[in-house]
């Protein structure tokens, strides 16, 4: 029966949490820093409009890390240092926010968001360059 | 019309709109809208007129007949063939319930920042005490009235104010420009989350259990459309409301943690407890439920005394059939299966798996010896087949290129 | 008056004279007579019949599990097809189906849930 030749791949996929069983292409990988630095900055701003609890922000920061570790990672290869190097870049902001938070040092978090946004700005006029005008 | 029947009919759509979301159609609709935008509509409006066609049928059914679907598939079918749904829908079952058993755990986790494998067997513990203990009425009215909490999502979507044209257009098919095997992967996940077999089979056993009659059939007609309708809006509303503040930023959904942050824009604290109480208390209905519909297939099937009213004792094998489906549903959840993948790829095997659960109970449903002069007409014949075969074809087609694509 | 052994017997609900459920037929029995058609002789109502409808070796290897629950056992529990009135969609049983091998799992089980309160 179709389960029977279902289960092998699917439960495969279903285990290995969060990863692909192929190299990601160039683009998902852009796609997916710019979705986890929208999601960094997000809950860092609601931590700071206190909309979210102080769990929560670290629990999502651990969530990126692990995820961005997971895409560099997946990166083999000398045409993807520049993507990796992206990756890594993003990943460092991390620690220091979840800090800023435990602290819950405000100011803190406000620099590690500007800092952030400037890396935003960067992977956005990446991108432009890329796509063209 | 009387007022008793005016309150039933109130309770009835209240606990169908309660009882609509649940993780599979909260997290494919948001994913819907964080990757697509509208364009996905059409397969939540879709989805919604088949099941509330399905859970009309299965009312009437049990109304007219006094029977189950589970009840009629074996006699009408035979051993040889029952088996066929019962081994299918069991397995997907199993899974759907493991998908729900996480969602709780998921809003858990984004409460309290323990992880939800922890959260595993205290979520199934709840769900079993809930079942050993309760009655039918009050698993089937209290904790989906509870889940009108889901209303927050509806309000989101109002005081985001979205452009009405573009959920209009959304709302007719339409092709994707790219990442076409991710569009009906989801699509196909967004059929499989609205039309769960499990939720109709589950109906029809509810309506036997409160001992629904002949006079029960106008009643449960407004019941199952209304409360599914809004049901479906609802579900309509998580997708606009993850265009709005997901899609808007960028953010696609990879983690529950990013979903979490949905109803931060317009309702900011109330909207982040709104998120966890809905996706908790929506999977925890829906666990109960799909655990209960699991025991009634193979009760019902065996010919087994059944019954949530009745005293784990007087049904030990129907109480002993629900309380392991949730232990295994509960270890897949410990040994780490990860809870949005899962959600998502039983969803999309529900799909695939439809035709086997909904072609026999339309036979049925065109069966006189059952259902006198109550038989399905043209219409709901065509909607329900023509949605559950497309829903399976392209269930078999994507489900491979979505496994092969990462 | 005649009827359709496969359509209305065969797989269809048993109910005892509490009004308890008690099984389906999961078989039935013919007798061949010398010289007349075969007659009814009793239903079989045992996951052993069940077993042995979708694969011998399987409905073999449920008897073998039955027997260790008792010496008697091991056999499909049949029912004398005199006991069996009542052809609606459930068919009636004129006894309690409680003390019977019908309901020995659900004995069993029951015994041992007694020990968890709230059952």
């Amino acid at each position: 029966m179709r389960r029977h030749h279902l289960a092998g791949p699917v439960l495969a996929a279903l285990l290995s949490a969060g990863a692909c069983s192929g190299t990601p292409s160039d683009d998902e990988v852009r796609e997916t820093l710019a979705s986890w630095s929208a999601t960094i900055r997000t809950a860092g701003n609601a931590w700071l409009q206190h909309d979210v609890p102080t769990r929560f922000a670290g629990d999502v920061l651990s969530a990126a890390g692990d995820a961005l570790q997971g895409e560099e990672e997946s990166l083999t290869g000398t045409e993807h240092t520049m993507l990796r190097g992206r990756c890594a870049e993003l990943r460092a902001l991390i620690q220091p926010m979840r800090d800023a938070i435990s602290r819950r040092d405000d100011a803190a978090l406000r620099k590690q968001l500007a800092t952030l946004a400037l890396f935003d700005a960067r992977l956005r006029s990446e991108e432009r360059a890329r796509t063209g005008p | 019309m009387k007022p008793k029947q005016l309150l039933e009919i109130t309770l009835g759509v209240f606990t169908s709109i309660g009882g609509f979301l649940e993780v599979g159609s909260m997290m494919t609709a948001a994913q819907a809208g964080a990757d697509f935008g509208y364009q996905l509509l059409w397969a939540i409006l879709l989805g919604t007129i088949c099941l509330a066609s399905l859970i009309e049928m299965s009312g009437r059914f049990a109304a007219v007949s006094g029977h189950t679907i589970a009840d009629a598939l074996r006699e009408r079918f035979g051993l040889h063939f029952f088996i066929v749904p019962l081994v299918a829908m069991g397995v997907v079952s199993i899974l759907l319930l493991a998908a729900e058993l996480g969602g709780m755990c998921a809003a858990l986790q984004i409460a309290t920042a323990v992880a939800i494998r922890w959260w595993a067997m205290p979520a199934a513990l709840l769900t079993w005490l809930l079942l050993w203990r309760g009655t039918f009425g009050m698993i089937e009215k209290g904790v989906s009235m509870l889940g009108l909490v889901t209303v927050v999502f509806g309000v989101a979507a109002i005081l985001l104010a979205p452009d009405l044209s573009g959920v209009a257009s959304g709302l007719v098919p339409s092709l994707p420009h790219e990442k076409a095997a991710h569009y009906w992967f989801l699509a196909v996940s967004i059929l499989g989350a609205a039309i769960a077999p499990a939720v109709f089979y589950f109906y029809s056993s509810g309506g036997v259990e409160e001992k629904w009659d002949e006079s029960h059939v106008a009643t449960n007609r407004i019941v199952a459309w209304g409360g599914i309708t809004f049901g479906g809006i609802l579900s309509g509303a998580v997708l606009i409301v993850a265009v709005l503040t997901l899609q808007a930023r960028g953010i696609t959904i990879d983690h529950f943690d990013q979903a979490a942050l949905m109803l931060l824009d317009p309702l900011h604290r109330i909207g982040f407890w709104g998120f966890v109480a809905s996706l908790f208390i929506a999977s925890f209905s829906a666990a109960l439920e799909v655990a209960l519909a699991i025991a009634y297939l193979i009760a019902q099937g065996l010919g087994w005394n059944w019954g949530e009213d009745l005293k784990p004792r007087d049904d030990a094998r129907f109480s002993v059939s629900y309380t392991v489906a949730i232990f295994v549903g509960a270890i897949l959840l410990v040994v780490g299966l990860d809870p949005l993948k899962l959600t998502l790829f039983t969803m999309a095997l529900t799909s695939a798996t439809l035709p086997i659960a909904v072609v026999p109970f339309l036979v049925l449903m065109n069966d006189d010896a059952y259902l006198g002069r109550y038989t399905n007409g043209y219409l709901s014949n065509a909607v329900v087949l023509f949605t559950v075969l497309v829903a399976c074809v392209l269930a078999v087609v994507s489900i491979p290129l979505e496994l092969a694509g990462g | 008056m005649p009827i359709c052994l496969i359509r209305d017997v065969l797989d269809n609900k048993l109910v005892d004279s509490d009004g308890q459920n008690a099984g389906r037929v999961d078989g039935i029995v013919l007798e061949l007579t010398e010289g007349g058609p075969p007659r009814v002789l009793c239903v079989e109502v045992s996951p052993i019949t069940l077993g042995r409808r979708l694969n011998r070796r399987l409905g073999d290897w449920m008897a073998r599990l039955d027997r260790r629950f008792g010496p008697e056992r091991g056999v499909p529990y049949r029912i004398p097809i005199t006991r069996v009135t009542g052809m609606g969609v459930d068919l009636r049983l004129d006894f309690r189906a409680e003390p019977t091998p019908i309901f020995a799992a659900e004995r069993w089980l029951r015994e041992r849930l007694s020990r968890i309160p709230g059952a």
